[in-house]
């Protein structure tokens, strides 16, 4: 069984994957009911053996005890989930369990201690994402405090800015009393709250057309080219250009105007010249993509090493602790998608990709159902946030694009991380619940109709 | 409402992620092959813990390589032929090189039948690696091996018309079985580097070898007059104050160009290459891949030549006999020599001709594969008819009246300071009507081509023809 563990792994996540985009043939929830429960059993097949494989090769019994502690974490999840909030995605609460699970095995593997604290961090975002949806309808006149979000946001970015401490050459860890975090990752949440709230202010609005003042456009740019600003001057990347293309999205959807969208990409492209030329990391890391084998003592290191970790697995992976995953600097964070797919193959990582997806589209279906623009503005700004994200990070491992230094959302190690994702997934839940709760009578009246003209 | 906003936003993010997923796809599939094998890889022997290395065949069916047990029933890795195959097979225990190398992630994997492969993992024995077999005859290689004798240096057969490896030696070597017992002292033996292949990673200057290239050139500038090209040679040459001497105080005479090439005349070669359009050189040594990864597995070590318009008369001079900083390795020299056989065609290199999985079935095989077209047919068949002419009556005239016929060239490069010691050289192909093998040999401070390197290949010709 452990021998042929690998593949019983992938079968499951394959299978899991399936139910994902399978599900959409059935309409009703009721019919899906049976699609979420088989997901969850092939989820909890996955975690089990993938704990029972690392105990057996190791001999750490501990291991099982966190397996069991998680696996009532995951349940209370999802079982609280159903009861309190019956109206959420079910879809979107079991992937996100589902990528736990991966990201927990995947840890424990890697190192006992991180997997222990990845638990401890994770009861904290259930805390959260329970909480979350409770309060989201009860705050609802927080769209018009948005400039309160952005001075709370700048406060933090300069703080970053002149107290952060250095990792990788670039600065974005911040302790206070004694805890590091990374600032930007709670900032985006602030960022997308001021941006919506800027962008749906009633007060800047023409009456008649609805069109946005410019003054407003124009405040609401300048206070987007600071923030990515400040993350450029501390050399974090990744988080600006995530910064840069939420905004543009955002823009985007709210003036619906594809002109933002052409010069929103020609204003990436040009600052990305610029920052080739202006940044000797900029062109180290680009150079690392396009041939990370040239330095591989230097710059090309990280990526060289994921890709060998990714090839050398190839489909089926070298089995839990069958491979080097520790080669791989930062690998619990950034690069746990190359630990995976090294040692649980590439299927389950382009699983982990299609898993992602469908958080994606599952996010971007429910801003569609929304009919507030705030809110709904709000949920595209999570949904590109997150698959943005997701995009950096496994597209840098891979070498589809340069690395950016980034964390898979749910699955990477690390306490801001799982709690800002843990957060964003909550708020997006909320707004669902919120969409659906209160238009329940509504919703359920345009179904009792097209109920009846099917009948007709 | 309509949300076409929403849906572009879709469309952007499923055209990100089918794409990424793609290329994830793609190189996990097809890139990674190459990514694995790579010999920064320390992945490899996560591999060796679940694959039996796989087996190394030679042409006639001898093992090269094979996993053995050792009197303590360890597993090692067994070199039946030991130093005689050391370089080009290579080895895997510290690190891999050679065909070990090339071929690592071929003799890592396992592509026994599923069910088999199956029923072993979930038992937990290994799973036996794939075989590889190459094209490489121990006959040719002992005698390659024998004819260097003593001397430093390395030895090349290829067959002419598919670029395959038949032999390939380089001295001095080790003991393949035991390198990694004696390390330290291998490795650090700086005076005679026995773990460079010098056969493709010797970096020689190529003497009169490089008259080729200078002899190409001038009849790619004249193709219709270059035979009515004559010169008088008075054992000398003199211009911009820089003088060059024939070699051994030779003084050649009155000779047209088939002479100066077949003697080797320097003066004579010296004043073509003043009359050559340099910067047209300079593209011809480009098509000849100088500069240029060249086209194979082994690790090897790119050639060197620098001309340009405004090189002085010196380095023109030097450089169009083969002296100057031009430097060549043996494999580069044999890969032009056959593209000269192959009607300009030349060959990728090939030692390795097929995979099979640890029981026999066939799983690829490696055809003769088309590299590239360095001269046409025509400058080609020049070429060997010049060539030719060096084994009838020129420094190569101990091929003269044997059962086979042989077109090439010799070469004594000089290096260091000390005039008059020299590499010697010889590279050529054997029945230039119907070309067979290639044969290019270097002799570290062997004198002159004539005297050691032409009766190596001699030897490796006899061998190949049965005439010994």
């Amino acid at each position: 069984m452990v021998g042929l563990s690998r593949y019983f792994i992938a079968v499951f996540v394959i299978f899991y994957t399936f139910q994902c985009f399978a599900v959409f043939s059935y309409r009703d929830d009721e019919d899906r009911g049976i699609f979420y429960i088989f997901q969850n059993v092939l989820m909890i097949l996955t975690h089990v053996l993938g704990f029972y494989v690392l105990y057996s090769r190791t001999g750490n019994r501990s291991l099982m005890v966190l397996c069991l502690l998680e696996e009532v974490l995951l349940f209370i999840l999802l079982i609280l989930y159903g009861l309190l909030y019956p109206a959420a995605s079910r879809l979107i609460t079991n992937n996100v369990c589902m990528l736990l699970s991966i990201g927990f095995i995947m840890l424990a593997r890697l190192s006992e201690e991180r997997a222990l604290r990845q638990f401890i961090i994770a009861v904290f975002g259930v805390v959260l994402a329970l909480a979350v949806p409770y309060f989201i309808s009860r705050i609802r006149y927080i769209r018009y405090y948005y400039w309160g979000a952005i001075i709370a946001g700048l406060v933090v970015l300069l703080a970053m800015l002149t107290k952060g401490a250095v990792t990788n050459g670039s600065r974005i860890t911040l302790s206070i009393a004694g805890v590091a975090f990374l600032p930007s990752e709670f900032v985006r949440l602030l960022y997308i709250f001021f941006i919506a709230g800027m962008l749906t202010d009633e007060e800047r609005r023409d009456p008649v057309t609805g069109r946005i003042e410019h003054q407003q456009l124009i405040s609401c740019t300048v206070m987007c080219a600071v923030y990515v600003g400040i993350l450029a001057l501390c050399k974090d990347l990744g988080s600006a250009l995530i910064f840069f293309v939420v905004y543009v999205f955002m823009l985007y959807t709210a003036t619906r105007a594809p002109a933002v969208m052409i010069a929103g990409f020609g204003g990436m492209f040009l600052s990305s010249v610029a920052g080739y030329k202006l940044f000797a990391h900029v062109r180290n890391r680009v150079r690392a993509w396009r041939d990370p084998f040239s330095d591989i003592e230097g710059a090309g290191y990280q990526v060289a090493q994921s890709l060998f970790a990714i090839g050398t697995g190839s489909w089926f992976g070298l089995g839990l602790m069958g491979g080097s995953p520790g080669s791989i600097p930062e690998v619990a964070k950034d690069f746990i998608f190359a630990a995976i797919s090294e040692e649980m193959g590439a299927l389950t990582a382009l699983c982990i990709i299609l898993i992602s997806l469908s958080n994606f589209l599952m996010f971007m279906n429910i801003s569609m159902s929304i009919r507030d623009i705030y809110l709904r503005l709000m949920a595209v700004g999570l949904a590109v946030n997150y698959g943005f994200q997701v995009i950096l990070t496994i597209g840098g491992v891979t070498k589809f694009i340069p690395l950016t230094g980034i964390t898979l959302p749910f699955v990477s190690y690390g306490g801001s991380s799982v709690i800002v994702t843990f957060i964003c997934f909550s708020l997006i839940q909320g707004l669902y619940v919120l969409e659906r709760t209160e238009d329940r009578g509504f919703s359920d009246d345009m179904d009792m109709r097209r109920r009846s003209h099917e009948k007709a | 409402m309509r949300k076409h906003e929403m849906w572009t936003i879709v469309y952007i993010f499923l055209a990100l992620f089918l794409s990424m997923g793609a290329y994830f796809v793609y190189s996990v599939q097809f890139s990674a092959r190459e990514v694995v094998n790579d010999s920064h890889n320390t992945r490899k022997k996560d591999l060796e813990k679940q694959v039996i290395r796989g087996t190394i065949y030679a042409a006639d069916g001898s093992v090269l390589a094979m996993e053995a047990l050792d009197d303590d029933g360890q597993e090692v890795r067994n070199y039946p032929y030991g130093e005689i195959f050391a370089h080009v097979v290579g080895f895997s225990t510290m690190g891999s090189t050679g065909i070990e190398g090339a071929a690592d992630v071929d003799l890592l994997t396992s592509n026994a039948p599923v069910s088999e492969k199956l029923q072993k993992e979930m038992v937990g024995i290994r799973n036996t690696g794939d075989n590889i077999y190459t094209s490489l005859r121990p006959d040719l290689q002992k005698v390659c091996y024998a004819s260097l004798g003593d001397y430093k240096g390395a030895a090349i057969v290829m067959e002419a018309k598919t670029g395959r490896i038949l032999a390939m030696v380089s001295k001095p070597d080790f003991d393949p079985n035991t390198v990694a017992e004696n390390w330290d002292k291998i490795s650090a033996d700086e005076e005679n580097s026995p773990l460079v292949n010098r056969a493709t990673q010797g970096l020689y200057p190529p003497g009169s070898t490089f008259k080729i290239m200078t002899l190409y050139e001038y009849i790619k500038e004249h193709p219709d007059d270059h035979d009515k090209y004559t010169y008088d040679c008075t054992g000398r040459i003199t211009a911009d104050g820089e003088t060059i001497e024939c070699f051994h105080g030779s003084v050649h005479g009155h000779e047209d160009l088939m002479d100066s090439f077949a003697d080797s005349c320097n003066s004579s070669f010296t004043n073509i290459g003043l009359s050559l359009d340099i910067p047209d050189l300079s593209d011809t040594a480009d098509r000849f891949l100088f500069g240029r990864v060249l086209p194979t597995d082994l690790k090897y070590s790119r050639s060197k030549f620098s001309l340009s318009s405004i090189s002085d008369t010196k380095t023109i001079m030097q450089t169009s006999i083969g002296q100057g900083s031009t430097l060549v390795t043996p494999l580069h020299m044999a890969l032009i020599t056959e593209a000269i056989a192959n009607g300009g065609m030349m060959m990728r290199a090939q030692e390795i001709v097929k995979k099979t999985n640890y029981a026999g079935s066939l799983l690829k095989e490696y055809k003769p594969e088309e590299y590239k077209r360095i001269m046409t047919e025509q400058e080609a068949e020049e070429m060997t008819r010049y060539m030719k002419q060096v084994c009838i009556t020129g420094t190569g005239k101990k091929f003269a009246g044997l059962s086979y016929s042989v077109a090439g060239k010799t070469g004594s490069a000089e290096f260091g300071k000390i005039k008059g010691q020299s590499h010697s050289w010889f590279t050529g192909f054997s029945n230039p009507d119907d070309p067979d093998i290639v044969v290019t040999v270097i002799m570290e401070n062997g004198g002159s081509g004539s005297e050691n390197a032409v009766p190596a290949a001699k030897r490796i010709f006899d061998a190949f023809y049965g005439t010994m």
